[in-house]
């Protein structure tokens, strides 16, 4: 496996240096991957950001390989076997478990049935 | 060995009153001690429930389900009401989570009186090929200990493989169940998408997830197949689609069925034993009276860009709840404060905090991956392109079907290979799904079964696949070959 990836790697350099057809190679700068970290409520040290901007970069350059792909007027596919719109009678149902139970599971304090969490402020 | 029984046999013992539950329980809890220390398959015990329930089916008497009295582990991403559930990751680790009601899996054999012994490892959140991403650490596999067991649900075979348990339940979303069990020589079952139920089942890709079980035998596969399978209120996806029952079915035989090869599955760079193997085994169904003709799948060189653009998208939405508000880890917002020695947390930093030390790395390049494909002008270009693939490649397995009754393929492009082979290059390990992630893109079935073993002694496994529904074609066919061959009897050394 690694020689075929190796092996379309460098066909995508060499379409890249010889011919017309123009293939990005999408690279994450360490400012994007701060920026969609933060969007992703994550933070990083330097020291990821550097090694998740390079692995990020070659994952996105693998999947780059989709764009050859003509999917002019094809249909895309969110539900795999053709389900859409299910719905159900609004009755009232046993729950199978209690509102209690829910926030037993919560690790912050509970006040009144509600969770008491850090001020959004 | 008691421990080494298959569900059909030890369900004859059981009935006739040869065994009893607790035994054939306690069988598998002395076979967990001796040999789980080295393998690392099983992350939480539960035997002292078990035994319970053992002694409840003992009492009760009646073994008329091939389950009852049956002990089982899970994967440790299907919520069993107060047991502890992890996904094996950090964010809930430590009890962080346990849930207050049953997946619909393990309420389904529960009632038929299957005995849950405990959980099994597996990659962080189901992601991973390998089992190397799990905060408990690699499960071995137990063929040769320097090797993984596969992944995700690589605990879940090998405890099968190793006669910890009689069968365990796993989730497959791009090779899950199939490469762990091709790794570890047992049999592992991806179901058609919807087929059984994901409720209570900690969420990787919506779209894509499936339920299934990792059996000794396919007969085995067949017999919690039909416990698990069939519509749920509670799970919208599950299709409206009758159960049929799947033993009834298994004796039928290959004679007449079309077979189909496809081409695009034995590429270059694939390890030569293992294309050998199952072009073995494609013999051994000609000689069944099967009739075996190459076919073609074109979209499949785009499988994998297609499911790792997927993927990620929907796991930065699912990952998006563990907050460390309704679960999480449990530092609170005082002790947070004392380790930052300044101002209360807001919430914003909590979150934060929270996500960055619950996280492991595998997990937060998928959510951030999926963030980026997910975002304002990047969407059309990856995520609905994907999807859009994503049909193309539906199409091609719809259009072979129309010509085969069944594919047979490769699991893996090799057999397991050595802990830390890939674990610094992240593309390397998603081509580990270069054979099974289309599966799970097309929602079709497909099972995994032993072919062969390599010259250093590693199983190796094959895949026959059947159209979406088509569970019992590729039973029958998989029973088939189990019965005229023998991988499946050979037992690791342990």
């Amino acid at each position: 496996m690694r020689l075929r990836l190796q092996t379309r790697h460098l066909l995508h350099f060499f379409a890249l240096g010889t011919s017309s057809v123009t293939i990005r190679i999408v690279s994450l700068t360490p400012n994007q991957v701060r920026h969609i970290a933060k969007l992703a409520r994550l933070t990083l040290s330097e020291k990821e950001v550097e090694k998740f901007s390079r692995e990020l970069t070659a994952i996105l350059d693998y999947v780059e390989k989709l764009k050859e792909v003509d999917t002019k007027n094809v249909e895309a596919t969110a539900q795999v076997t053709g389900l859409h719109n299910i719905t159900r009678t609004d009755a009232i149902a046993e729950r199978p478990v209690t509102t209690e139970a829910l926030l037993n599971v919560s690790p912050l304090p509970i006040v009144d049935q509600q969770i008491e969490t850090p001020s959004a402020l | 060995m008691t421990f080494s029984l298959t569900i059909a046999q030890a369900h004859e013992r059981l009935k006739s009153k040869k065994l009893s539950a607790v035994d054939l329980t306690r069988a598998c809890i002395e076979r967990i001690e001796s040999v789980d220390k080295s393998l690392n398959a099983v992350v939480h015990r539960n035997f002292d429930r078990a035994l319970d329930e053992a002694k409840k089916a003992d009492k009760k008497g009646v073994f008329d389900h091939p389950l009852a009295g049956i002990p089982y582990l899970a994967k440790d991403v299907f919520c069993e009401e107060g047991v502890p559930t992890t996904a094996c990751s950090n964010m809930l680790r430590n009890k962080d989570f346990i849930p207050p009601f049953d997946s619909t899996t393990t309420k389904r054999l529960k009632e038929k009186s299957a005995v849950s012994l405990g959980k099994t490892n597996t990659d962080e959140f189901t992601m991973g090929a390998s089992t190397e991403t799990s905060c408990f650490g690699v499960t071995k596999n137990p063929w040769d200990h320097s090797r993984v067991a596969g992944g995700s649900s690589g605990g879940s075979a090998a405890a099968v493989a190793a006669d910890e348990c009689l069968f365990a339940i796993g989730t497959d979303t791009g090779g899950s169940i199939r490469q762990p069990a091709a790794f570890c020589g047992c049999v592992g079952l991806k179901v058609t998408y919807g087929r059984t139920s994901r409720y209570g089942v900690l969420s990787m890709a919506s779209s894509l997830d499936s339920i299934g079980a990792l059996t000794k035998t396919v007969e085995d596969a067949a017999i919690v197949l039909g416990t698990i399978a069939g519509k749920d209120p509670l799970d919208a996806t599950t299709g409206d689609v009758s159960v049929p029952d799947y033993t009834q079915i298994l004796q039928k035989g290959v004679k007449g069925m079309k077979i189909g090869l496809p081409k695009e599955y034995f590429v270059e760079g694939m390890d030569p034993q293992v294309e050998a193997f199952v072009r073995e085994a494609a013999k051994v169904f000609t000689a069944m009276g099967a009739k075996v003709v190459d076919v073609s799948l074109p979209h499949s060189p785009y499988a994998i860009a297609t499911y790792y653009v997927i993927v990620p998208s929907e796991v930065s939405s699912n990952m998006a709840r563990y907050d460390g508000i309704r679960y999480g880890h449990t530092e609170t917002n005082s002790t947070l404060s004392e380790v930052e020695g300044r101002h209360p947390l807001t919430l914003i930093e909590y979150y934060e905090h929270v996500r960055s030390s619950g996280f492991g790395d595998e997990v937060k390049r998928r959510i951030m991956i999926g963030t980026y494909a997910l975002s304002a002008g990047y969407y059309d270009a990856y995520y609905r392109q994907a999807q859009k693939v994503r049909t193309l490649i539906k199409n091609d397995f719809e259009e072979v079907f129309k010509k085969v009754d069944c594919l047979l393929t490769p699991v893996a492009p090799t057999p397991a290979f050595t802990i830390g082979a890939h674990t610094d290059d992240p593309v390397q390990m998603y081509l580990e799904d270069i054979f099974t992630a289309p599966i799970n893109l097309a929602g079709i079935p497909g099972l995994s079964l032993p072919c062969g073993f390599s010259k250093d002694n590693l199983p190796i496994g094959m895949q026959i696949l059947g159209p979406q529904w088509g569970e019992e074609a590729i039973l029958q066919a998989g029973n088939a070959y189990e019965k005229a061959t023998e991988w499946h009897t050979k037992k690791p050394a342990l």
